[in-house]
């Protein structure tokens, strides 16, 4: 019996071990979900039953791979499905990262990083470097992004755009941050002789 | 030594060669990449300190990848079966099922996405090295994240100071021999202790230059393929890019090819 229990209970883990990297994504109507399963061929979906405590109306869910959640989004949106919710299925209360963190340069740059993602501007609002992260749209990022002036990057080109990863998404947190900093400051410059503000400096917000 | 990772380039079949530079381009086959951020640079600096040490020059396995995965997956599939003793996974979509099915004869270096895959996996303890920042550490003490996207909030929000508490917390989950963590100050891990902090010289701008990460793991693979034992790699692999640092004096807007050319210097300076 012990060698039973103990079996079970290491399928057990596995399986909960797997539910660890995936979410569900939660529609209004089975319809909704029968067409984004339709829409969704090329990424790792699984059509479940939501649990119970989650349930929102709707028998089917989606089972999808959290890493590939931007790409499913924007494919999602693309084909104007709104999902009500996405959740990590290991835990309903994990949500992504929003800490920002924001440092200033002798030169006046800022960097800007969320999680393990960084972008860098200069005064300007030009696009000097983005680092860290470890999904593959990271480098294509980098090179869609530097040398271009973050407050004439349109909307439909932005990294969760252009992005498909979990990196994408958090990269997408900084740049939105850089952005909002740099308009201020440019706003504050036409009333004022300094272009930054001197309270930003190292520290997180 | 095999690097295998990801090229930002759209629809680039599976290419295996030898890497070689020509200028400030990377060469395999009849091919040329630039010394970009990620995988590119990573091949960079291990050609550089092959070239150095006159050692056979690493083997690549790439295959373009934007983010839907595609290459990734050309990659997982070659590494079923690799016939060399040191591999270095690097940028390439975490995909679980798939890194399940590699092999695991060779010393296995994970850094970035092939990080983010074994620790999701639940087999950091099947790799050599990882070689974390401080956010992706957070990461990987974080037995419920998948990414270092879904750190929850309590672990995400340490700071370097924190560092030695994270490791001791990593290491209650399955992770590799040893680790590097890069930040302020270097550490060195080995089976969960730290044994060598490195923290000087210390160039702030480093931190925003893209790619410094990935010269520092081809710098550390790289010294093991050249014959150093993995703890005295993983100290002067740290200091030679901290070396790097000083001797182009980086600002916001250095980009990594600076660097990388200057790793010979470097080596030099430490009398390798």
């Amino acid at each position: 019996m012990d060698f039973l229990s103990s079996i079970f209970k290491k399928v057990k883990k596995k399986e909960e071990e797997k539910k660890d990297h995936r979410g569900l994504i939660i529609f209004k109507s089975v319809k909704e979900a029968i067409r984004a399963e339709k829409i969704l061929k090329g990424y790792s979906i699984k059509v479940v039953a939501p649990p119970p405590e989650i349930r929102e109306g709707c028998d089917l869910a989606l089972e999808y791979e959290m890493v590939e959640e931007i790409g499913i989004k924007r494919e999602l949106e693309k084909n104007n499905l709104k999902p009500l919710k996405f959740i990590p299925l290991s835990d309903p209360s994990l949500k992504p990262l929003e800490l920002i963190k924001v440092k200033e340069f002798n030169d006046g740059s800022i960097m800007v990083r969320c999680g393990n993602m960084k972008i860098t501007v200069d005064r300007e609002g030009n696009i000097l470097n983005v680092s860290g992260g470890g999904c593959p749209d990271v480098p294509y990022l980098a090179l869609k992004l530097k040398g271009r002036n973050i407050l004439e990057i349109p909307e439909g080109e932005v990294p969760k755009e252009l992005g498909y990863t979990l990196c994408a998404y958090t990269l997408n947190k900084s740049f939105e941050e850089a952005r909002r900093i740099v308009k201020e400051n440019m706003g504050r410059c036409e009333n004022d002789s300094s272009r930054y503000s001197t309270d930003r400096g190292i520290g997180s917000y | 030594m095999i690097v295998a990772g990801t090229l930002p380039i759209e629809g680039l079949d599976l290419i295996r060669g030898e890497g070689k530079l020509k200028g400030n381009k990377i060469v395999i086959g009849n091919r040329e990449f630039p010394l970009s951020m990620g995988t590119g640079a990573l091949i960079g600096a291990s050609i550089k300190v092959h070239e150095y040490f006159g050692e056979k020059l690493p083997e690549v396995i790439t295959a373009g990848d934007i983010g839907t995965g595609e290459g990734s997956l050309k990659i997982y599939r070659h590494l079923r079966d690799v016939d060399d003793d040191l591999l270095v996974i690097h940028y390439i979509k975490p995909k679980i099922s798939e890194i399940m099915k590699i092999d695991f004869s060779p010393k296995i270096v994970a850094d970035a996405g092939g990080m983010y895959a074994a620790k999701a996996a639940g087999i950091g303890d099947k790799f050599h090295i990882f070689l974390p920042d401080v956010g992706e550490l957070a990461f990987l003490a974080d037995e419920k994240a998948s990414h270092p996207a879904y750190v929850r909030g309590f672990i995400s929000e340490v700071d370097d100071r924190e560092v030695p508490e994270l490791i001791k917390r990593a290491y209650r989950n399955r992770m590799p021999r040893y680790m590097v963590v890069k930040g302020e100050v270097d550490y060195i891990v080995k089976e969960g202790d730290i044994i060598e902090r490195i923290d000087s010289p210390r160039i702030e701008t480093m931190e925003c230059i893209g790619g410094t990460g990935d010269t520092l793991t081809g710098v550390v693979s790289s010294l093991i393929s050249c014959g150093y034992r993995t703890e005295e790699a993983c100290i002067l692999g740290c200091k030679v890019n901290r070396l790097l640092g000083e001797i182009v004096n980086p600002t916001p807007r250095t980009q990594i090819e600076e660097l990388i050319i200057q790793i010979p210097k470097a080596l030099e300076m430490l009398g390798l």
